[in-house]
């Protein structure tokens, strides 16, 4: 065994008794890194992270995160360190100041071994679009990770590091956990910092990240959570204890079932399974409701989520170009410079979406298309704060199966139940700002699949209660994929 | 055909504040470029938006004075445009609900409404070469006004008028320096006549680049000489944009105005809309300063002459630093007269204006004083004025040097005054025929013969005591 499979805690543990030291689990952490075999990395930081180790004495032993191997994923700032979110267009970026969060986490002490690979600036769900090519799910490289937070996920799966910082817009790191049997955890929209965070649908993106364990996910909110006056949005609401109510009773906890969400999964394995743990919330004394939310609604969720994300993308990402930083292909004029810039640095599927968003945004398309994706979303999202009202959670199964196979990314009914409800209703929780966790739900085929349980804002503490229940009662944590040598 | 002008100003006011619209970097002009930036004025990616709150007191107390309706929450939006002077792709402003709309001001007996007031932020400086465009990073993010008024303007001098009252207010507000040498303060003009008996408009033309009031003038008077002349020919005017020719004196063609440019706005997603209390923007208003026409009203109270007044309210310096005067308890009239001529006059012949005269109003003060207790004339104090400057002493220590006391030993003023009398007999016959002016002509020749130095005072008591004896 090796403490670097541990949990934060555990870890944390050891390392307050003497029994590992930071600097051996930086190295191997490293080791792991470069042995990685799924394209976790975008870069892997040897000599930063052996420097910060030996500036550990001006840290407080006592934070969890002293000592701890951490990753990043590419599209948070990182003072000095290249950061291109996995496009060619930010190829040589450096940027000169940390994200809020990688601040925070350098302070409690946490050790940044590397900045992991992602869908390109985060627009996608597959790990196989950014500039690097596809990332490949530790439990069988045959299949993809999820996305956009995919280095994230293959190199939580595979044990680089017990903590992968990611990010969410749709449900970028929640359907990636549940396609490796981590926990994926978004809080809600405003309660970490998102200041240095490659903006892709600012309404929508969230800090969220990568643990091994509920217990995990809550004290890492301790650290991360709180007010920066550099993001407007986040909240002066009190940080709380995240972890105070882990081990409190699931029993008389509303546990709510979305009806017509789940009857758009048509696998049955994945039903099954998700029916018979529910069975076993329910023994446990939680109370399972069902509610139901108008199914055109239901298949309104990504529509809405395209048209909105895409019109923030388009302008978000007006800044890249090739004038001030970035991959700048020359031209003529300044306007050549753009278009060159442009041309090449984006892959066509990031095109696609500028195409979507500033075709919803012109005069005569922007009531019909971005006006009402504003409507559908603030319907969408009080059915779901309707639903809410009478739970302490929505329950579901986080996608509508294992980990696909790479040749079936475009074997895909885009038109079905399946498609637009199962595979993409998670969005929900960025719609409405809610804390949202995937956990694991149980193995099919040998393969892990996450169930998601969502609170309403501000709730973490419940909600990570109600997650730490649920993972007693399944049973399932600190998962590795185990890798034949 | 009787063509009558249609005009109306679109404003861009810079505003002083400490720190930029939404970045920390300081709002500065003229500092080497690209050195008063941060991150966020080069749109690195994951930096946000913070609104400037001194930004939003400013723009709230000038629509206020333009006595526009408030919006009570404050929304920003995108406008969405590629350019190379837009470092982020998007300017932030105000588009679907700007923080002013429909105030008015009164330029003399004409009232010109002005559409819309809000705020955005200023692109980049840009410098072209022949071979290179430079971009200074400096003016990225500064804190713009933006004030759109109704085509209620009908001539040249009007269109002055207004952006003459405009520029009143924000400069006695203290939101902007208003120069428009130094681009705080530019205007577009858009100008199309109207024949009188018709109501459709021609085609409208914008005038930009327009650096002084003079300019302004000259450009709309050109352009609506040479629109005339094209609708009497026959001719269509053609909707462009021009700009003002100052050697040539004319405006110029720039570019084909073409339908306008779709830019595709939306709400700016890392901006929260922030709410505007009533008692935030009641307190906003309250605190703010006196504009110039109570000051006008206020100098009229003081017994000042309308044209007097007038002229301190003109510029806001001179108007506070008279205010100085006021403060240190010199009389009004004096005060006044000497700012209106002697502190006037010097700063033309220096061309500075008053924040470089180089006295202290507590300097001037000193100097009224004496002029108030009578221990020098009003000509002497002209040049102790003029000795102060150059030689950086106190009035106290010039007149020391000077030795100019004036004379109040009435013995020494009598003797004088008989002097006189004795030599212009004619004056005093004149005198007792009723003709009060004599008494005023042997006074001045007293004056004149004691170089000056006579109380005039005294000497006016004294000449009417000996007259009045023969």
């Amino acid at each position: 065994m090796s403490y670097l499979d541990l949990s934060i805690k555990d870890i944390h543990e050891a390392i307050l008794n003497h029994e590992v030291t930071p600097i051996e689990l930086v190295k191997e952490a490293l080791e792991r890194a470069h042995n990685d075999k799924h394209n976790s990395f975008e870069c892997i930081l040897d000599d930063e992270a052996l420097e910060a180790v030996n500036n550990l004495a001006s840290k407080d032993k006592n934070n969890i995160f002293y000592g701890i191997p951490i990753v990043i994923k590419d599209n948070y700032s990182t003072k000095d360190i290249e950061t291109t979110a996995s496009s060619n267009i930010l190829k040589g970026y450096i940027p000169v100041f940390d994200a809020e969060v990688v601040t925070r986490l350098k302070e409690a002490g946490a050790i940044i071994i590397g900045k992991t690979t992602m869908d390109e600036l985060a627009m996608g769900g597959t790990g196989t679009t950014g500039h690097l090519g596809k990332q490949t799910n530790p439990w069988d490289a045959e299949r993809m990770v999820g996305g956009s937070s995919s280095g994230c996920a293959s190199s939580i799966a595979s044990g680089v590091t017990p903590f992968a910082l990611g990010s969410d817009t749709g449900d970028s790191v929640r359907k990636p956990a549940s396609y490796v049997g981590s926990i994926g955890f978004k809080p809600t929209w405003g309660r970490i910092s998102r200041f240095g965070l490659f903006p892709f649908a600012p309404s929508l993106d969230t800090v969220a990240y990568f643990t091994r364990n509920v217990y995990d996910a809550a004290i890492s909110l301790n650290v991360l959570a709180g007010r920066d006056n550099k993001d407007m949005a986040s909240s002066s609401k009190e940080v709380e204890d995240y972890t105070s109510k882990l081990f409190d009773t699931i029993k008389g906890k509303k546990i709510c079932v979305i009806s017509g969400i789940l009857d758009s999964f048509s696998n049955e394995k994945v039903k099954n399974l998700f029916l018979t743990q529910l069975d076993k919330l329910k023994e446990a004394g939680a109370e399972i409701i069902y509610e139901d939310i108008d199914k055109n609604l239901l298949l309104s969720i990504l529509p809405t989520y395209y048209i909105i994300s895409s019109c923030e993308a388009t302008s978000n990402t007006a800044s890249l170009d090739g004038i001030k930083f970035g991959n700048r292909i020359e031209g003529d004029a300044y306007e050549d410079v753009v278009i060159n810039t442009r041309t090449q640095g984006f892959s066509e599927r990031i095109k696609r979406r500028f195409v979507i968003g500033s075709y919803s945004l012109l005069k005569e398309n922007r009531e019909e298309l971005f006006i009402r994706a504003k409507k559908s979303r603030r319907m969408i999202v009080d059915a779901f704060n309707e639903a809410l009202k009478k739970c302490d959670a929505i329950y579901l199964p986080a996608s509508s199966s294992v980990a696909p196979y790479f040749k079936d990314i475009d074997n895909v009914d885009k038109l079905s139940d399946e498609y637009l409800i199962a595979d993409n209703f998670m969005a929900y929780a960025n719609f409405a700002g809610l804390p949202s966790i995937t956990l694991p739900l149980g193995f099919i085929d040998g393969l892990p699949i996450g169930a998601n349980l969502t609170s309403k804002i501000f709730d973490e503490v419940n909600l990570l209660s109600i997650a730490s229940n649920v993972e007693r009662i399944i049973g399932l944590k600190n998962l590795l994929a185990k890798e034949e040598e | 055909m009787e063509l009558i002008p249609i005009i109306g100003l679109e404003i861009h006011i810079q505003m002083k504040t400490k720190s930029k619209m939404f970045s920390s970097a300081p709002n500065t002009y003229g500092l080497t470029p690209n050195t008063m930036t941060s991150p966020l004025d080069f749109a690195f990616p994951g930096t946000m938006p913070t609104v400037n709150k001194e930004a939003v007191i400013h723009a709230l107390r000038v629509a206020h004075a333009l006595n526009m309706s408030l919006e009570h929450e404050l929304h920003f939006d995108r406008k969405n445009y590629f350019y190379s002077d837009l470092p982020k792709g998007y300017q932030i402003t105000q588009e679907e609900r700007p923080l002013g709309r429909d105030g008015y001001i009164n330029i003399k007996d004409k009232q010109i409404r002005i559409k819309r007031l809000h705020i955005e932020e200023d692109t980049c400086k840009q410098t072209h070469t022949d071979e290179h465009s430079y971009l200074d990073f400096n003016r990225a993010g500064i804190p713009l006004l933006e004030i759109v008024t109704l085509p209620d303007i009908r001539s040249a001098k009007e269109a002055v008028a207004v952006l003459e009252k405009i520029r009143s207010i924000v400069s006695y507000l203290d939101v902007s320096d208003g120069k428009m040498e130094e681009g705080s303060l530019r205007c577009d003009v858009n100008i199309s006549l109207k024949d009188v008996n018709s109501e459709t408009l021609n085609n409208k033309v914008e005038i930009k680049n327009l650096n002084s009031l003079s300019n302004m003038e000259k450009a709309i008077n050109y352009e609506i000489k040479r629109q005339k002349e094209l609708l009497l020919h026959g001719e269509e005017i053609k909707q462009e944009t021009r700009r003002y020719d100052e050697n040539k004196k004319e405006t110029t063609f720039l570019r084909i105005k073409v339908d306008a440019i779709d830019y595709k706005y939306f709400p700016d997603p890392n901006i929260i809309p922030i709410k505007l209390s009533a008692d935030f923007i009641n307190e906003v208003i309250a605190t703010s300063s006196e504009l110039a026409e109570a000051r006008y009203n206020r100098y009229l109270s003081y017994g000042l002459k309308e044209y007097d007044a007038s002229l301190l309210v003109m510029d806001k310096d001179i108007s506070d630093y008279y205010d100085l005067l006021i403060k240190e308890g010199i009389n009004y009239k004096l005060a006044a007269n000497w700012m209106n001529e002697e502190v006037r006059s010097y700063l033309n012949k220096q061309s500075i204006d008053i924040k470089h005269f180089p006295l202290f109003a507590t300097d001037l003060a000193d100097l009224l004083r004496y002029i108030e207790k009578e221990e020098v004339s009003n000509k002497q104090a002209r040049e102790i004025f003029a000795r102060i400057i150059k030689e950086e002493k106190t009035s106290k220590e010039i007149i020391e040097t000077m030795n100019v006391s004036l004379i109040s030993n009435e013995n020494e003023i009598r003797k004088l005054v008989n002097e006189i009398l004795d030599s212009n007999p004619q004056t005093i016959i004149d005198f007792k025929a009723g003709k009060d002016r004599a008494l005023g002509y042997i006074v001045g020749e007293v004056l004149k013969r004691s170089k000056g130095q006579a109380n005039p005072k005294v000497t006016t008591k004294l000449v009417h005591e000996e007259i009045i004896r023969r």
